[in-house]
Formats: C-alpha cells, structure tokens, sequence
C-alpha cells in the first residue's frame, strides 16, 4: 500500500489555506462575471472558465495547463440550493 | 483538534473541513479537498473536480467497466452508481502537530451533469471516530 508523504500533506495544507482565502477574497466579482461556472486560477489569474468541467478541462490542456496545478471552483450563484 | 470552518462562499454558508487524500494508484501526491461535513452521508465521497485533482482522468470518471468495485448511492434527487475506491484522509491535529490517517473506502462519483458541481463529502465512516463540535454563533467547527 502507498502511503502519503506527510511533508507533502503538510505543503498541501498550507497551500490549501492560501487558496481559501483568494477564493474568499474574489467570490463576489467572480459571481457577477462567471456565475454558475468553474472557474479556474493559475497565479492569481483567471485562466479558464465554463459551465461544463470536461469544457473546463479542454481549455486547460489547450494552455498546457491541468486540473493539478491551478486552482478552481465552481462558483454558484445563489439559484441553487443543496439537499446533500 | 482538527479545525474546520464556515465556507462564507456562496450558495450557503457550508460547515468544511480540510484534509489531505491520497489515492493509491492514482495519486502521486497527498491533495487537499475542502469536505463538506455531511452527518447524513453513510461513507465520504468525492465529486468530480476534487477526483479529477486526486488523479483520476475523465474517461476513468465516465467509464464504469474500468472500476472494479460500484455503489449505488441513494440521495433525494434519486439513486446514482458510485465507484469505490481506497482513499486516505490525513486530518491533521494543529494543537498536537499529529496526522490521523483513516484508510477508507471512498464513494467516487461518475462524471455527470448532476454531479459535476457537488461538493466532496465527510460522511459517516470518518465522523464516527470523532466528536464532533460545531457552533455557528462563534463560527468554530472541530473534530476531536
């Protein structure tokens, strides 16, 4: 069985914070201009967006990029609500 | 004390919890996803944009004959077929400085319209080794 580097885990985590606080930080102008989107980040900018993440996923490869090494979310307008 | 938070992102406000999965034969490396806290979910699941972050490619998300193990999980909106993975979530315990690693079998979803935008979910299989704290009138979420 593989286990998981915990350094690694570690970096993640912190990384992970800091990505927070961006999505945190640019959710309401990312609302008003891609609602009910992915959007996706690369250096603070905003390297593809689409309803669709297969549509998502093409645009990135197009930039030689991956769903691994930006950061995205899908951003939702206040339409929908959640029964999980 | 593992700590969670209040997503103050929209559509409402979502009780989360951060942990590092590692998926063996599909992660090179330890992920983090931003679980939603979900007391109704028997097992933790994944949606497709955190699989996808774990490794998982798109034809394996959309294809069933290439999993080995399926679950039909049953929602409100109706009953989806799963696929079952080994995952391990790394919760790390801040006060102590200490990893808790919980090896589990995930439910990870196929890659549908319906479930494209679902966010990840901790369900029961992990909650049940952990008290759980959650207060929002002073916004603190914890697993002890």
């Amino acid at each position: 069985m593989d286990m998981p580097n915990l350094v690694e885990a570690a970096a993640a985590l912190k990384q992970a914070e800091g990505e927070t606080a961006f999505w945190a930080e640019h959710y309401q102008e990312y609302v008003r201009e891609y609602p009910d989107q992915f959007v996706a980040v690369h250096d603070g900018e905003v390297v593809a967006t689409s309803p669709d993440l297969e549509s998502l996923l093409e645009q990135l490869a197009a930039r030689s990029l991956n769903v691994q090494n930006v950061s995205t979310r899908f951003i939702a307008s206040n339409r929908y609500h959640y029964l999980l | 004390m593992i700590r969670g938070y209040f997503d103050p992102t929209p559509p409402t406000t979502r009780p989360k919890v951060p942990g590092a999965v590692f998926l063996p034969g599909f992660s090179k490396s330890p992920v983090v996803v931003h679980f939603t806290l979900d007391t109704g979910a028997d097992r933790t699941s994944l949606h497709p944009l955190d699989s996808l972050r774990l490794g998982i490619t798109p034809r394996q998300l959309r294809t069933p004959e290439l999993w080995s193990g399926a679950t039909h999980v049953r929602g409100i909106g109706g009953s989806v077929a799963y696929y079952e993975t080994t995952a391990l979530v790394s919760l790390l315990h801040e006060d102590r400085g200490e990893w808790r690693i919980l090896e589990i079998s995930a439910d990870v979803a196929p890659m549908l319209q319906e479930t494209m935008s679902l966010p990840s979910l901790l369900g029961w299989d992990i909650l049940q080794h952990f008290r759980l704290e959650l207060d929002w009138a002073t916004h603190h979420i914890a697993l002890h």
